[in-house]
């Protein structure tokens, strides 16, 4: 019963940490994000708020919280209101499979430091994943608005393609790991990343994250200078902001998941586990970013060219591959 | 009885209840008590005033020249994004601040309003820029003077346009308004508390002046108003000043021999004028004038393939009609030997209305103009659409400004106006000033919604002609049953505008969509008809100037340069050489800033965001040299009649060398992001196609004509102001596609600054205006030095000068083709019309051409690559 109790309590702990810090990690990846942006745009950024506009995320916050929150005449209230809790929380909550260090000891007994550590961990993103595109798809669809509509299609579309290169990208991971669980998946990894045996894997992987993710070149569903502001147009105050939350949990859940399967988790010499986590997160981050700053946006039918075309027939081939090489050399039995 | 007094009583109640929200007088008696609002409250109003403060996002939104000057203010050198606003929302929904860059058009108010009143509270508003403060230089029929009698102000941000930093200076204001509002009580529902703008819309009249020149000046009339009437009465003043008559050229022998082949042809029925300012010009009746055209186009030993504009003159003002008409006694009593006008007629052959009809021919580099004459209050004419397709919306226009119909015409509707206009703007008895019509309200904006998109959608207007026919004896006015109730076909309409962020401007596409694919596109212009024509007939010759740069706010000086290069041709005014060098060195600055914009915006049209900020730092430099000689940014104001304002200032040449130096290294650098990406080539390559033959037929010019493959350029083929003497190439691509106009206008940045660098290089000594002070504005200098120029001066700059009577065209190549302008003198300090033909109009024509068949984000690279300004579309 008490060991009950504790590993309740303990789940909380890693709960709430892991949410405050994915919370707070989001807001200030916006920061980032237009702070990395205006230097590469030879300008300096936000510095007002704050140092350095260190305030800016909690100004943006307060305000999106403040300000009216509307629903357009016409628009079908419910799928209204719950689609950007949807794209939120199915963002929010894959990142409980992400592990972020080494299990502890604690009295005695191991604490694995992961929120759960799900045999199917990585089935489990996916799942999520796909309930995303509803968030987007009823969003552009309730708002009642062209815009949001045409967004929402481009968005369900472009994510389900996308979803499937994601998918079988990770197939030969999943084959060298020979387990689900990503707890597994890193442990395999303790010699060396994956990223050495599949890079073919980790670019399919890195270019679908970024069309699931909505970013530039695959901002489509948004694409400001076609369709206003895609599926979220009639959104306003902090139910747009749940969207832009969304979208930039989804930049940290991809860093992450990137980071554990191909760069080797939490791995690395002298720092603490975390700590190298979130620099991999970081980091690939930061690139999303810099491609933001580099590259024009795509047209909706070359992305999906691109994506049933190009993206999903190398990562069979990649599996064939992998499956064969794993044959031969014996690492599968 | 008794329901009035329980609705009375439940408002009593409902004030009791704390859901009262935005009555004024609610917040005077809540800040009676100090101490009402507790600490709690305080402390939260002082977290939310910063939080807003510090996250005022704008909308992206703009209407004119001042956006341009919003745009840079977010660019490097300004950087709006250290106060946290630089997060542009597309969506109005998402915006806490809307900046009313621009002039503010009658036909654009309603959807100016509607965008208002979506943004949720709180929100704020900043006037920027004299057209939204007050219609500043547009007290003229088609703009609303001042966004403030439709939606409430914040702040207003003077100039025209403000510079960027007075915007920023401007949204600081902005954030000290707000420090000032008590939000927490809105917030957490309670009663009282203020947030967001609390200030009233105003009415014209009412409580705000309609006097264009401000408070102070009541009972004295504004020139251009009925009691000062235009034209003045016969004793023009001007009249008793000699000119010398028009400029005379002689006709090229190519000239001659069509006409004598014109005349074996037509026999007597047409008629050529023995003389003109700038080319041959023939008159026909409306008879033969199609046939006419026909054999030019069709036949013609040199053949006219490009009608270059198609416009009309109201003939009922001219003075030589009133001088017969009312004034004959009082001609002889002053002695009518001196004042009587050449070429009088008599006044039963005049005609009411005059169509001006100019072609031009690619084979022999020559023009015509063809002019008819027409009688009649409302006359008809026949339609030329089936010889040029591109006249559809000249001839509109003509209908729009002018009543005239045309038979034979597939859609014969309003294109610039507002589909509810009463009346025809240029009609010499139309009222030029906002001024003198009924102030623009706030109801008004709610009621003149714009057509909806059904109505003009392929299926909703285009109507036979027997429907024409129907509904042609009250032609006067046009009404919405013109228009024909919408078909309940089963399509996806799609309003691309006319507030969108990547139409460039105002402009309306309907695109009429099976998935995401264009099947066809409708085009509706005219929010942003500035009726620069109709400002032509009230300003002086040189007050004019600053309306052309107006006519096209990338290109400044590049217009005055048109607009003073058909003067100069008018009058016959020599132009001394460095004038002229001068005027080349600004056209090409102006070229190099305009395909700068371009090129950032072409890029952020594709998604690209980057480019904007490299090259709006180039821009800035060259803005910077453009401001050392000039004194302006984007509007100029720099050239006159007869030359340039003021000599070149010191240190121009070390900023024009330190231009020439960096910027092909820098443009190498910024087309590296471009030229050679995978998904921009994806983008543009074979995107949007046009043929040359279409391209020559619709009137097509500048870069996107050389795109498809005509080395055709005004400064070659027409040189103009010594351009034969610089040594530059024309740039040509051949596939008429996005992505070979994007690579005419880059090469086009490299030939400009070779032309930069030699007119610095060579830049002649000497006058930098003409010695004639008969048309020019004299020097200060030599003003003081002797009363025969004193004189000058004064009348120059009061009643203006005289421009002697006739007709010129003059036009030059500006950034985005062939931009002219056509100025008809009737011998007095102003025009009698300026018909100004903007490259933009006959260019954007071809949209659904380009568009058909392609996709939502095709149309917006192909607006894009085709770099349309609005102002010289709708002018």
């Amino acid at each position: 019963m008490l060991i009950w109790l504790a590993g309740f309590f303990i789940l909380i702990v890693k709960l709430t940490v892991v949410l405050l810090v994915v919370l707070f990690i989001a807001a200030y990846l916006v920061w980032v994000e237009r702070k990395f942006l205006a230097r590469l745009q030879i300008r300096y950024g936000p510095n007002r708020a704050g140092t350095f506009g260190l305030l800016q995320p909690v100004a943006d916050i307060v305000k999106m919280i403040t300000k009216e929150d509307t629903v357009p005449e016409g628009a079908d209230r419910t799928f209204f209101l719950i689609a950007p809790a949807v794209v939120a929380g199915t963002a929010l909550l894959m990142f409980s499979v992400v592990p972020f260090g080494e299990p502890l000891s604690l009295l005695g007994h191991r604490v694995p430091l992961v929120v759960t550590d799900l045999n199917i961990g990585l089935l489990f993103v996916f799942a999520l994943s796909s309930l995303g595109v509803y968030g987007v798809a009823l969003g552009g669809w309730a708002s009642n608005s062209k815009y949001g509509l045409l967004g929402g299609i481009r968005g369900a579309a472009q994510m389900i393609s996308y979803e499937l290169s994601l998918g079988l990208s990770l197939v030969p991971i999943v084959m060298m790991a020979r387990s689900f669980s990503i707890v597994s998946i890193v442990e395999a990894q303790q010699r060396y990343p994956f990223i050495l045996f599949q890079p073919l894997a980790f670019l399919i992987f890195v270019v679908s994250a970024m069309a699931e993710s909505k970013r530039i070149p695959f901002d489509l569903p948004e694409a400001e200078n076609e369709l206003v502001a895609g599926y979220h147009t009639e959104y306003s105050g902090m139910r747009f902001g749940l969207f832009f939350l969304g979208e930039y949990v989804h930049m940290m859940v991809f860093g992450g998941i990137l980071a554990v399967l191909f760069l080797g988790g939490w791995r690395g010499p002298f720092l603490p586990p975390v700590f190298w986590l979130l620099a991999k997160i970081f980091l690939v981050a930061l690139f999303m970013i810099w491609v933001r700053g580099t590259l024009p946006r795509l047209r909706y039918d070359q992305l999906m060219t691109l994506g049933w075309k190009v993206l999903i027939p190398l990562s069979l081939i990649n599996i064939l591959v992998t499956g064969l090489v794993g044959l031969v050399s014996g690492f599968i039995h | 009885m008794e329901r009035a007094q329980d609705v009375a009583g439940d408002r009593e109640r409902g004030a009791g209840s704390g859901y009262r929200v935005s009555d004024p007088r609610d917040q005077t008696s809540e800040s009676r008590d100090p101490t009402a609002d507790s600490r709690f409250l305080s402390l939260t109003d002082r977290v939310v005033n910063w939080a807003r403060k510090f996250s005022l996002w704008p909308m992206f939104f703009g209407l004119s020249c001042c956006f341009v000057e919003e745009a840079a203010s977010f660019t490097s050198r300004y950087d709006l994004a250290r106060f946290g606003a630089e997060v542009l929302r597309p969506s109005p929904r998402q915006a806490d601040l809307l900046i009313v860059s621009g002039t503010v058009f009658k036909k654009i108010a309603p959807i100016v309003l509607r965008l208002y009143e979506q943004m949720p509270e709180p929100k704020w508003v900043i006037s920027m820029g004299s057209c939204s403060n007050s219609g500043g230089m547009y007290d003229v029929y088609s703009v609303v003077q001042g966004v403030d009698q439709i939606i409430p102000v914040d702040v207003y941000v003077p100039g025209c346009p403000p510079r960027p930093e007075a915007l920023l200076q401007g949204l600081v204001i902005l954030q000290e308004k707000i420090s000032t509002e008590k939000p927490s009580r809105r917030i957490f529902h309670m009663a009282g508390g203020t947030q967001g703008t609390d200030r009233p819309v105003l009415v014209g009249g009412a409580t705000k002046s309609r006097d264009p020149r401000g408070p102070g000046y009541e009972g004295v009339s504004i020139r251009g108003v009925s009691e000062l009437p235009n034209p003045p009465q016969w004793g023009s003043r001007s009249d008793v000043m000699w000119t010398p008559p028009a400029r005379r050229i002689e006709f090229s022998s190519g000239d001659l021999s069509l006409a004598a082949e014109l005349r074996e042809r037509f026999g007597q029925s047409f008629s050529a004028a023995p003389h003109t300012s700038d080319m041959l010009t023939i008159e026909a009746g409306p008879e033969i004038v199609k046939e006419v055209l026909r054999y030019l186009k069709f036949e013609a030993k040199a053949k006219y393939r490009r009608l270059d504009d198609l416009t009309a003159i109201d003939e009922s003002a001219r003075r030589e009609r009133i001088w017969n008409k009312d004034f004959a006694g009082a001609l002889t009593d002053l002695g009518g030997g001196l004042l009587r006008l050449p070429g009088s007629r008599p006044v039963v052959s005049a005609p009411d209305f005059t169509l001006v009809y100019q072609l031009l021919s690619f084979d022999s580099a020559s023009r015509i103009r063809v002019k008819c004459g027409l009688h009649g209050a409302y006359p008809t004419a026949g339609s030329v659409t089936d010889i040029w397709p591109s006249a559809n919306w000249y001839e509109r226009e003509v209908f729009d400004m002018f009543g005239i119909r045309f038979e034979g015409h597939p859609n014969l509707s309003r294109i610039l106006m507002p589909h509810w206009w009463e009346g025809h703007p240029l009609r010499k008895d139309y009222p030029g000033r906002a001024t003198e019509m009924a102030p623009y309200t706030a109801a008004d904006a709610r009621m003149r919604q714009p057509l909806d998109a059904q109505q003009l959608s392929d299926t909703g207007y285009r109507r036979s002609e027997k429907e024409l026919d129907a509904q042609g004896s009250q032609l006067g006015s046009i009404s919405d049953t013109r228009y024909r109730t919408p078909d309940l076909r089963n399509e996806f309409l799609l309003n691309i505008g006319p507030h969108h962020v990547s139409t460039h401007g105002l402009l309306r596409c309907i695109a009429e969509l099976e998935g995401e694919q264009i099947r066809d596109l409708e085009l509706e212009i005219g929010y942003h008809h500035r009726a620069s024509e109709k400002l032509g007939e009230r300003q002086t010759w040189h007050q004019y100037i600053p309306y052309t740069d107006r006519n096209d706010y990338l290109a400044g000086s590049s217009l005055e340069f048109s607009y003073v290069t058909a003067v100069e041709t008018l009058a016959d005014i020599r132009v001394p050489e460095r004038a002229q060098a001068i005027r080349v060195l600004l056209a090409e600055l102006y070229r190099l800033s305009n395909h700068l914009v371009w090129f950032a915006t072409f890029a952020h049209d594709l998604g690209a965001m980057t480019p904007n900020f490299y090259t709006f730092a180039e821009r800035e430099m060259i803005l910077d040299i453009i401001e050392l000689i000039t004194g302006g940014r984007l509007h100029a104001e720099y050239l006159r009649i007869g030359g340039v304002a003021a000599d070149l200032p010191e240190g121009w040449k070390e900023a024009v060398d330190h231009l020439v130096k960096i910027f092909p290294r820098r443009l190498h650098e910024y087309e590296k992001l471009l030229r050679k990406n995978p998904i921009f080539l994806a983008r543009t390559k074979g995107v949007g196609r046009i043929s040359l033959e279409e391209a020559m037929d619709w009137g097509v010019t500048g870069p996107n004509l050389r795109a498809c493959g005509l080395e055709w350029d005004l400064r070659r083929k027409f040189p103009y102001s010594g351009y034969e003497n610089y040594e530059f190439e024309v740039p040509t691509a051949t596939e008429g596609d996005c992505y070979a106009r994007y690579l005419v206008r880059v090469e086009e940045l490299r030939q400009s600054i070779r032309i930069i660098e030699q007119a610095a290089d060579q830049m002649p000594s000497g006058r930098c205006v003409t010695e004639d002070y008969r048309y020019a504005i004299p020097k200060r200098n030599e003003m003081l030095r002797d009363i025969e120029t004193l004189i000058h001066h004064f009348i120059n700059v009061t009643r203006g000068m005289k421009i002697p009577r006739g007709e010129a065209y003059g036009a030059t190549e500006v950034p985005r083709g062939e931009h002219g302008y056509y100025v008809i003198s009737d011998g007095l300090g102003y025009a009698y019309r300026i018909r100004v033909r903007g490259p933009g109009f006959a260019n954007i024509q071809t949209l659904p051409i380009l568009a058909a068949g392609e996709s939502i984000a095709d149309l917006i690279s192909i607006i894009g690559s085709i770099d349309i300004i609005l102002p010289d579309i709708d002018r």
